[in-house]
């Protein structure tokens, strides 16, 4: 059989599920492992490796129970210490994981990850017998088995770590579970990777997007993403057709720091976010975005419809009642050609209609971020993708404990419904409590301006049947087929 | 005499060595943002437990003596943007290609150099003035753009040859004609001059007025006698191959040090950063001291104890 060429603009930074941060390698993995949950194409969380899963009543407890028969691919069955395993290495300081914290509400978890207590068994995660897991949770958590769609969760084979230390994960020792297993692999160049039925799939890395769409045009890429679309070339592309969209759980925001002037007063930020006019941004990105009042994603249960609340005369009465003309105004963003354009245009919105000279400054990426925590500007642009499909997610971010609240705010009445809505799990009740949130967080206090939702975009050849990118930014492999 | 000009030689490669390993240290720890600095924020701890792993939580002075010591024994340590890769396997992986291409696009810079100022040199047809005159416009062309341009006439309009991730020789060829043309419109230049300079020397002109044959007049007294400052710039003009090679990889998807070494300071990777930028150096270094041993040799008037 054909290979399907797929590029993909960065290369993974490591195919070690408990140490992977990164989308790319999160696009491997799912396609070469899989986790107790995975989310369907319509987004709905279902059982994948296990067979079912349920909250023990009247305790913080929760039991996932594993299907039977299920195999690596060195023909070794899966059993459930292989998810204790993982977790253990997950938790260990000396694994120093990004996403270690993932498993946080686990009772005993955080104590285990800061070295407090060195003894696993103390911790609450225990394999009962081959295929039941019981862990004890800190206090019920209804996104916990969403976390059990991540790579980080996944099980691992602690018997081949323990034989082959660093190299388990090179491609002749590299033992997997998932539909897809990886054939062969260059550093920076490509993978190749094959199904059971002969499928065969290739990535094809390349960071540069213009040599990236020379390739494609050239027939030898099938799927172009995103990343290697040059920006220039979208209006093109489109006018002929050739530009697939699929929405993502992407979101994009301005925050505002509350505790410097003038945005500690939220009225002013009331008016920042009246004087701009999201669907602009719809139309200069080249329809590859859509405007939102929601900070949680369309698609996830509490995101809300959009209404367009542009109103520049009355943003311009309020701002008329406070005494702004002096003050510096500065507004921070990542350096990209798309980010300095949009800051561009709200510069004009905010000068047009709040009569306010706004400075703009795009800094490269890991200066824009260590300029956020060493001298944070008066309002900046960030976005958020999903780690996993739950609210939750999102809306964490701007509690008072979060590391990527970057606006300084702090509510308690906020965090309590955050808090509720996470261990509550009927919908009608989260949604309840999501819906309270988001309006204090929007408009009430005005603390950050939803932008836009960002969707995947991305080329197919025309030798490609349809198929989409998952909300979560990624192919799987077994939804490619070659027309015949 | 001799041994003391190899000592000198020897002692100034090493103490250049050394300043560079000590400043890309010390100015990796100026640039704001860290290695771990990342778009989702990681909780304090976790990012204590990293630092620890990688031994950053140490103070400056002492991960500066073991840098120095482990780097004294060629071990980079591990990459912290693939962190299943050593520094040593990522210079290994990707030298090879990069390797290659820098010395296949140096013989090409020049082999067409020469031949083309032999071509050119005293020739005032119409084509050898559009070529002369063309020669100064590849100069300032930057790489980047020469490169984009060859895939749009070469790849993308006549469909002559692919490219990307060089799997074949054919993927050669595009990369080392971007990365050479402007070098070879350099040299070219330079050879002429030097080459109109013997012309008018009284030996070439005693040549001419004894009726040699063309061919033998232009190779053994005129070429000959002006390929000096083409050695000279050969040290230069690696330094150019090196730096072009950043653009060139990137644009043609080639997966050498050009393209690890931009990717690293993106990430901030200071152990990659640290291992490429000392591989730079040793190679750059290597091949000056070598043109250096190269003069004597091609004119007999330069002598080794002048230095």
């Amino acid at each position: 059989m054909e290979y399907i060429n797929i590029n993909m603009s960065s290369e993974p930074g490591t195919l070690d599920w408990n140490l992977a941060t990164d989308s790319s390698s999160f696009l491997i993995i799912n396609n070469i492992m899989g986790g107790l949950t995975r989310l369907n194409n319509k987004l709905e969380l279902e059982n994948n490796l296990a067979e079912k899963w349920f909250f023990v009543e009247g305790k913080n407890q929760i039991i996932f129970k594993i299907k039977k028969g299920i195999l690596w691919s060195d023909n070794v069955e899966l059993k459930s210490y292989h998810f204790t395993d993982s977790w253990e290495r997950l938790l260990n300081p000396k694994t120093a994981a990004d996403y270690a914290y993932f498993l946080f509400d686990i009772e005993n978890a955080k104590k285990y990850n800061s070295g407090k207590i060195k003894n696993f068994m103390q911790v609450g995660v225990r394999a009962i017998d081959d295929y039941t897991i019981e862990i004890d949770l800190k206090t019920k958590k209804s996104y916990f088995p969403s976390l059990m769609s991540f790579m980080s969760t996944f099980p691992i084979r602690k018997d081949l770590i323990d034989l082959h230390g660093e190299s388990w994960i090179k491609i002749e020792n590299l033992v997997t579970l998932g539909p897809y297993k990886m054939i062969d692999r260059k550093n920076n160049s490509y993978m190749t990777f094959k199904d059971k039925l002969e499928k065969k799939i290739k990535i094809i890395i390349n960071e540069n997007s213009t040599s990236s769409l020379a390739m494609f045009e050239n027939g030898q890429l099938d799927i172009l993403d995103g990343g290697g679309i040059p920006l220039l070339e979208i209006p093109y592309l489109k006018s002929k057709g050739m530009i697939n969209t699929n929405y993502q759980f992407r979101n994009n925001y301005i925050g505002f720091n509350v505790n410097k002037k003038p945005f500690d007063d939220p009225e002013t930020r009331k008016a920042f976010m009246l004087s701009i006019n999201k669907e602009v941004f719809e139309s200069i990105l080249q329809n590859t975005v859509n405007a939102t009042n929601s900070w949680i994603p369309k698609g996830m249960i509490g995101n809300r419809k959009y209404n367009n609340l542009y109103d520049p005369k009355k943003a311009k009465e309020i701002i008329d009642r406070k005494n702004l003309k002096k003050t510096k105004i500065k507004f921070l963003f990542p350096e990209s050609p798309n980010n300095r354009l949009i800051a561009e245009v709200l510069q004009s919105m905010w000068k047009e209609n709040l009569k306010i000279n706004v400075d703009i400054q795009g800094l490269e990426w890991k200066v824009y971020l260590s300029a956020l925590d060493s001298d944070r500007p008066n309002m900046f642009r960030a976005g958020w993708a999903a780690d996993y499909p739950d609210p939750h997610n999102f809306m964490n971010l701007f509690t008072c404990k979060s590391g990527n609240n970057e606006t300084g705010w702090c509510n308690k009445v906020y965090d309590e419904l955050i808090r509720k809505s996470s261990s509550e799990i009927d919908e009608k009740e989260r949604i309840k409590y999501y819906d309270n949130a988001q309006e204090i967080l929007i408009h009430k206090e005005n603390v950050i301006i939803p932008l836009y939702e960002s969707n995947q975009i991305y080329l197919k050849s025309n030798r490609l049947e349809e198929f989409e990118y998952s909300k979560m930014g990624i192919i799987n492999f077994s939804d490619l087929n070659l027309k015949n | 005499m001799k041994l003391n000009f190899l000592i000198l030689k020897i002692t100034s490669f090493l103490s250049v060595v050394f300043i560079v390993l000590t400043l890309t240290f010390l100015l990796l720890r100026l640039l704001p943002g860290g290695p771990f600095d990342k778009d989702k924020r990681l909780p304090p701890q976790i990012k204590q437990n990293i630092e620890k792993k990688y031994n950053l939580d140490k103070p400056l002075i002492e991960q500066y003596l073991k840098y120095v010591k482990n780097s004294l024994k060629g071990d980079f340590g591990m990459s912290y943007s693939y962190p299943d890769r050593s520094v040593k396997e990522i210079i290994i992986e990707s030298a090879g290609i990069s390797l290659k291409i820098g010395l296949l696009s140096i013989l090409f810079t020049f082999i067409s150099t020469i031949l083309l100022s032999i071509y050119l040199f005293n020739n005032s047809s119409f084509i050898s003035l559009l070529v002369k005159n063309s020669l100064y416009l590849f100069v300032g062309v930057p790489t980047f753009l020469i490169g984009a341009i060859l895939i749009i006439v070469f790849t993308v309009k006549f469909k002559f040859i692919t490219f990307g991730l060089i799997s074949k020789p054919a993927d050669y060829i595009l990369p080392i004609i971007t990365l050479s043309l402007p070098s070879i419109s350099y040299l070219t230049n330079l050879l002429l001059e030097s080459m109109n300079e013997t012309k008018s020397k009284m030996f070439s002109r005693v040549a001419r007025i004894n009726k040699i044959n063309k061919y033998n007049y232009i190779l053994n007294y005129i070429l000959r006698n002006s390929l000096i400052p083409l050695v000279t710039a050969l040290g230069p003009i690696t330094a150019f191959m090196i730096t072009g090679s950043f653009v060139v990889e990137s644009i043609f998807a080639i997966p050498g040090t050009g393209k690890a070494f931009i990717l690293s300071v993106i990430n901030r990777d200071y152990t990659v950063i640290c291992g490429l930028t000392l591989f730079y150096t040793v190679v750059l270094l290597t091949i000056n001291t070598l043109i250096d041993f190269l003069y004597p040799i091609l004119d007999k008037r330069v002598k080794i104890d002048e230095y």
